[in-house]
């Protein structure tokens, strides 16, 4: 079995044209014959969010390598304490969303995420979005410094056919897509992945992210997957 | 060429605006029917001209007035309206009708998106609601989609409601507004204007923008 992995992230046409940083982060990361991937939106509203997004995604790269294993279900909490031991009494000013994922070498994967994004998995060919549809409005969110079981939406899945994955989105992109084309969307990317190296794979996808036809979107938009090849 | 661009929404994200207007008999006494449909009319032009957007803006009108409530304007992206009926006060104080039809459009999600950013609300009256009105505002309040909404309130002259209004406005920075004359009708919408404006062309179109009241030279209105 071959896995594949990739990712990019891009500043939002809002933030260029405020000079003010991409607040979303990324991780993708090998190790052991599996993948880890993760990606957070720190919140607009939070001055030192992108802080606190890229911190997210480094914990979770660091706690999926400590452990080789299958990761624990309940990864949000734990992400959740690492997050608010590092930043403190002053965490408030990081806020930030986390959406992780890890397959290990047999295809064995687990997915999780507090906040608002997506979580596409195809497992056996089905896709599966993880979380309910959002109750609320945009940009209105749950946050990492807020994950618990009522916050926190997590699956396990086994990979078992080329084209399964797990594909992780901020809202920067889930929000502008046709809900009823999410299986299209996920089968174009990992088309594109088949044929790709991972930095093939980042430029191409921010290309297409830098390229994002929705009218006056300004969102940062951050993706990142994992899929079986064969 | 984009691979991605057909799965992408072709619209932008909306934010709506919607306006709960009292339109019962006696707004029609010293000019503030008049400075009402004048507050909407340029308050809805601007938003018709304004460029440089980061989301739709979308303008719905609520009234409130004679037997029942009822849409006067649907909700419609600003730059496709080039007006909008002129309201005219007679009748009741329906307000609880008019809660009803908010709260329907703003749990409809077909009607309002998630996608879309937080509504904001405003409501003008000049006097006391005379139906049913506390269990539809029990559901604006603690409703999953409605309570998320910002409320903006104004009562006009001295026989409003205020406790009730009082309670409408839910944005720290923006307690209830007392409007004394035709003028302070149109400041309030001007400010109301200008923070959706500001909301729509920020990189976070969902954060509250002040409600900032202009100071202005009173002397040539009468009182309400």
């Amino acid at each position: 079995m071959r896995l594949l992995a990739g990712g990019a992230s891009v500043r939002g046409p809002a933030h260029t044209q405020e000079g003010t940083p991409n607040q979303d982060a990324l991780c993708v990361s090998g190790c052991n014959g599996g993948w880890s991937i993760a990606v957070a939106d720190g919140l607009g509203s939070r001055p030192l969010s992108h802080l606190g997004s890229r911190k997210a995604v480094q914990l979770f790269r660091r706690m999926a390598r400590l452990q080789p294993g299958s990761l624990p279900v309940d990864m949000g909490s734990a992400l959740r304490e690492q997050w608010l031991e590092h930043f403190g009494v002053n965490h408030r000013l990081y806020e930030t969303t986390c959406l992780w994922a890890r397959v290990d070498a047999r295809g064995l994967g687990l997915a999780g995420q507090v906040g608002d994004g997506l979580v596409l998995v195809r497992t056996r060919g089905e896709l599966q979005v993880l979380g309910g549809p959002r109750d609320g409005f945009a940009n209105q969110t749950h946050t990492l410094a807020q994950a618990d079981r009522s916050t926190v939406s997590s699956i396990q899945f086994e990979l078992v056919s080329p084209g399964d994955g797990v594909l992780l989105m901020t809202d920067g992109i889930s929000d502008d897509l046709v809900p009823e084309q999410l299986g299209g969307f996920f089968q174009a990317v990992y088309q594109r992945q088949r044929r790709s190296s991972k930095r093939q794979m980042r430029q191409w996808l921010t290309r297409e992210l830098n390229g994002w036809s929705t009218p006056l979107h300004g969102d940062d938009k951050t993706m990142a997957g994992i899929f079986r090849r064969d | 060429m984009s691979e991605l661009k057909k799965f992408q929404v072709q619209t932008a994200r909306p934010l709506p605006i919607i306006v709960l207007a009292d339109t019962s008999g006696s707004m029609s006494v010293d000019g503030k029917i008049e400075a009402l449909n004048k507050g909407l009319k340029d308050m809805i032009q601007s938003f018709a001209k304004e460029s440089r957007l980061r989301a739709e803006i979308q303008v719905s009108v609520i009234t409130f007035g004679g037997q029942q409530a009822s849409v006067n304007l649907p909700l419609t992206p600003a730059h496709q309206l080039s007006g909008f009926t002129h309201l005219s006060a007679d009748g009741m104080t329906p307000l609880g009708g008019a809660l009803t039809l908010l709260c329907d459009m703003v749990e409809d999600k077909d009607c309002i998106p998630s996608r879309a950013y937080r509504p904001v609300i405003v409501l003008v009256s000049d006097g006391w609601p005379n139906d049913e009105w506390e269990v539809p505002f029990q559901r604006l309040v603690n409703g999953e989609r409605t309570s998320k909404a910002t409320r903006f309130a104004m009562a006009i002259g001295d026989d409003a409601d205020e406790e009730m209004l009082g309670a409408f406005a839910n944005d720290p920075e923006a307690p209830l507004f007392r409007a004394e004359n035709a003028a302070d009708i149109h400041r309030f919408f001007r400010a109301v204007t200008m923070s959706v404006s500001a909301r729509s062309q920020s990189a976070s179109p969902n954060q509250s923008t002040p409600l900032q009241i202009q100071s202005g030279d009173d002397q040539d209105w009468d009182e309400f």
